[in-house]
């Protein structure tokens, strides 16, 4: 097997390091893959304008800002992946005629982008104590010109692929909740990486758990 | 967007008449700075400061252009700091605010206008190639006295900042990859650091680095930018109260004293980083 | 010092940190009587966690809760809370208690309060109440008296001081009277005489007796202090308080 530049195995993620309540807003995180980190912030439910009103449910606005540059159209649809990933979660029927306003900012980039910010979202939800039935990891993949499928790439890795492939999975079914894909693969292919990245999801879970355990223990050192 | 909601006035009148008797919440001098920390990388141009509980992130970047026709020889130096909901959460995306405008604008004439940077030597080929320079400013949290913040991290990340280097060959240019050669660094003329006062009570009860509640009682304010040489870059005082002639006198005695204190900091974190390379 | 009566009910069966993320299905062994609080919820024939905590329960009542931290405040009918007065109207106040919807606080929530005698509050000013009315579709309405005994019971107006913002749960801990913070209270009393007005939206105001500024930033800054201390911690910092 070939070696990648960092010497992971193909199938290996990043160190993760996920830090929370790090800012002033009512929810915040951090989530970083070895040199890719985005901070998230979450603030509501709180008073919405009138006119994004929804009598039934909270509603969710998702702002995410580049690291370089002015927002543009890729920005923007990751804020539509951002939104429409989080609302089947979010238990926005709690908190009617209220916001709950979502800012992503990328930290570092150093390749999958929008699964960091998918997992840092996550986290930041959880800070702020926004109610949500279940909770979402994300991981990346590609299948280089070998026909290697590599994990969580850097953005060196992601150049001159096959196919780059983001899947998004929830907790308690662990079934799939976003994917995108591009370029060119096969059905085997894509179900390989389908495979990979959900038991790659099962360990981000088990890093979020362990940060909102290590959270609590320093909390309520009480009951410990 | 969310509206935020200003202090109680039992809050504006504590803190006034705290600093009335030069006592401040965070037990601070009245002509004192919050803590200042910097971290860099792990790329170049990359600093994020926190001062206080204010925190803002500054990122570098640079691309090859054309030059402007009237400035053939010169590269460009472009600033981005559009706010964002993070800090403000009453900021429209898209729809820039009047304090933005404002912060912009001083952080533009302390940069740019102050010449700090050399952008002759961003030239690469006369009326063909220059070097464009960015910088993304990026608020993350606000307590208070951004602009100081967002300076400081602006300087310090073009101060950490290195460029591909290049050959030129007539008019055939190479870049060359990090990898292949050694990053070239800005040269930096001097650092503009920023100091903001704000007044109470016409004028007559003046402090440093004003936190966002303080912020929110001051009837004025000036930016002072220096830097270590004890020269006065640029000065903006954007209406507020009327200022006696000794007070900016005296603010100006105090502004030179904190830009050396504050370009120690960058520095000796610029020093740590380069230890640590 | 104002408190509240409404103590907590302390915990004494879990012992050990049980935490759950949103998501996790509780196991419920018996349904009988069942009671949800704050945390959890029903769907279909299971009981799933909606927030990020430590999980709790009550044999004997067969309660269960999720016991977890946050910055924004919900209301919840009861709560005493502090609110900033942001609209004046002929028949009632608006206050902003920090949650998502400000609080209607009526002209006539005040004891002994008639058409003619309405208290007088300026838009900025700081009142302690009651949430009477807090409900998900419907603004949160407070109250300055018991309409009970048309008594004030340490509600109203709260005059000079400064305001404390802390977390939730910082406030539970407080108005719970743990004690090693009331112990630290104790300690901070013994040199200034002070007036405490805990909210359970995150603020707390303090007045010192002498409205003295530099004592008055000395006590915000050791209950800050306190807010991110455990127990133990707590007490150190009672410790070094006597020097």
């Amino acid at each position: 097997m070939a070696t990648r530049a960092d010497k992971r195995s193909s199938s290996t993620i990043r160190p993760i390091s996920i830090t929370t309540s790090l800012l002033s807003r009512d929810g915040s995180a951090s989530f970083s893959f070895g040199n890719t980190k985005v901070i998230c912030s979450v603030n509501g439910p709180a008073e919405v304008k009138l006119r994004d009103e929804k009598l039934d449910k909270a509603t969710i606005d998702v702002v995410v800002r580049p690291l370089v540059g002015t927002p543009g159209t890729k920005d923007k649809t990751h804020e539509y992946i951002l939104r429409s990933t989080f609302e089947g979660v979010i238990q926005s029927g709690l908190h009617p005629r209220t916001q709950i306003q979502i800012v992503s900012q990328v930290m570092m980039d150093d390749g999958s982008i929008i699964a960091a910010a998918i997992n840092a979202t996550t986290m930041a939800l959880i800070d702020a104590g926004i109610p949500m039935k279940d909770i979402v990891a994300a991981i990346s993949c590609v299948i280089s010109k070998d026909d290697q499928i590599l994990l969580d790439p850097t953005l060196q890795e992601m150049e001159n692929v096959k196919s780059f492939h983001t899947f998004a999975f929830n907790k308690t079914s662990s079934s799939l909740l976003f994917c995108e894909s591009l370029g060119l693969f096969t059905d085997d292919q894509y179900f390989n990486c389908y495979e990979i990245c959900n038991a790659a999801a099962s360990a981000i879970f088990e890093k979020m758990r362990e940060a909102v355990t290590n959270k609590l223990q320093e909390e309520y050192h009480i009951e410990s | 967007m969310v509206k935020e909601f200003e202090s109680s006035i039992n809050e504006k009148d504590f803190i006034l008449q705290g600093i009335k008797e030069g006592l401040r919440l965070d037990n601070r001098d009245k002509y004192d700075f919050r803590q200042i920390g910097i971290t860099f990388g792990p790329d170049y141009g990359r600093s994020e400061v926190t001062l206080g509980n204010t925190r803002v992130l500054a990122k570098v970047s640079c691309e090859v252009t054309r030059p402007y026709q009237d400035r053939p020889a010169e590269g460009m130096i472009t600033l981005n700091t559009e706010l964002s909901p993070m800090a403000f959460p009453s900021v429209e995306p898209g729809r820039p605010s009047e304090e933005e405008i404002l912060v912009s604008r001083i952080l533009e004439k302390a940069i740019k206008r102050s010449r700090s940077i050399d952008t002759e030597g961003l030239c690469i080929v006369a009326n063909e190639k220059v070097w464009s320079i960015r910088v993304d400013m990026h608020f993350l949290d606000h307590d208070g006295n951004i602009i100081d913040a967002a300076c400081i991290a602006a300087i310090s990340a073009l101060a950490h900042f290195r460029r591909p280097d290049i050959t030129v060959i007539g008019e055939e240019v190479t870049i060359h990859s990090i990898e292949q050669r050694n990053p070239v660094p800005l040269s930096i003329h001097h650092m503009p650091i920023c100091v903001t006062f704000a007044f109470f009570e016409n004028g007559e009860y003046v402090v440093v680095d004003p936190t966002l509640q303080e912020e929110q009682i001051r009837q004025g304010d000036m930016t002072m930018t220096l830097n270590v040489h004890k020269e006065i870059c640029a000065l903006s005082k954007a209406g507020g109260t009327p200022l006696k002639m000794e007070t900016i006198i005296n603010c100006s005695q105090i502004a030179t004293t904190r830009a050396k204190w504050i370009t120690e900091q960058i520095q000796a974190a610029l020093d740590a980083e380069k230890s640590k390379k | 010092m104002t408190s509240n009566e409404d103590k907590m009910e302390i915990d004494h069966e879990g012992t050990e940190l049980d935490v759950v993320l949103p998501g996790d299905p509780i196991n419920i062994a018996r349904k009988d009587d069942l009671k949800l609080g704050p945390g959890l919820t029903l769907t279909q024939d299971s009981v799933i966690c909606i927030k990020a905590g430590l999980l709790k329960h009550f044999n004997k009542k067969n309660k269960w809760y999720v016991e977890s931290n946050q910055k924004r405040y919900i209301p919840a009918e009861g709560d005493p809370v502090i609110g900033i007065v942001t609209y004046k109207g002929g028949e009632y106040y608006r206050l902003d208690i920090g949650s998502a919807h400000q609080a209607i606080l009526p002209i006539l929530a005040f004891p002994n309060v008639n058409k003619k005698s309405r208290p007088i509050l300026n838009i900025g000013s700081l009142v302690y109440a009651r949430i009477t009315l807090a409900n998900k579709d419907m603004e949160p309405e407070v109250a300055c008296c018991n309409p009970k005994t048309n008594k004030d019971e340490g509600f109203g107006e709260l005059k000079n001081g400064f305001v404390i913002k802390c977390s939730l749960r910082y406030c539970r801990r407080i108005i719970s009277q743990e004690t090693e913070i009331c112990s630290l209270l104790k300690k901070l009393g013994e040199k200034h005489e002070i007036n405490l007005a805990i909210g359970m939206n995150g603020r707390i105001w303090i007045r010192l007796k002498s409205d003295d500024t530099r004592d008055t930033i000395y006590c915000y800054d050791v209950i800050k202090r306190a807010e991110n201390l455990d127990n133990d911690d707590i007490s150190e910092l009672i410790n070094s308080l006597n020097d």
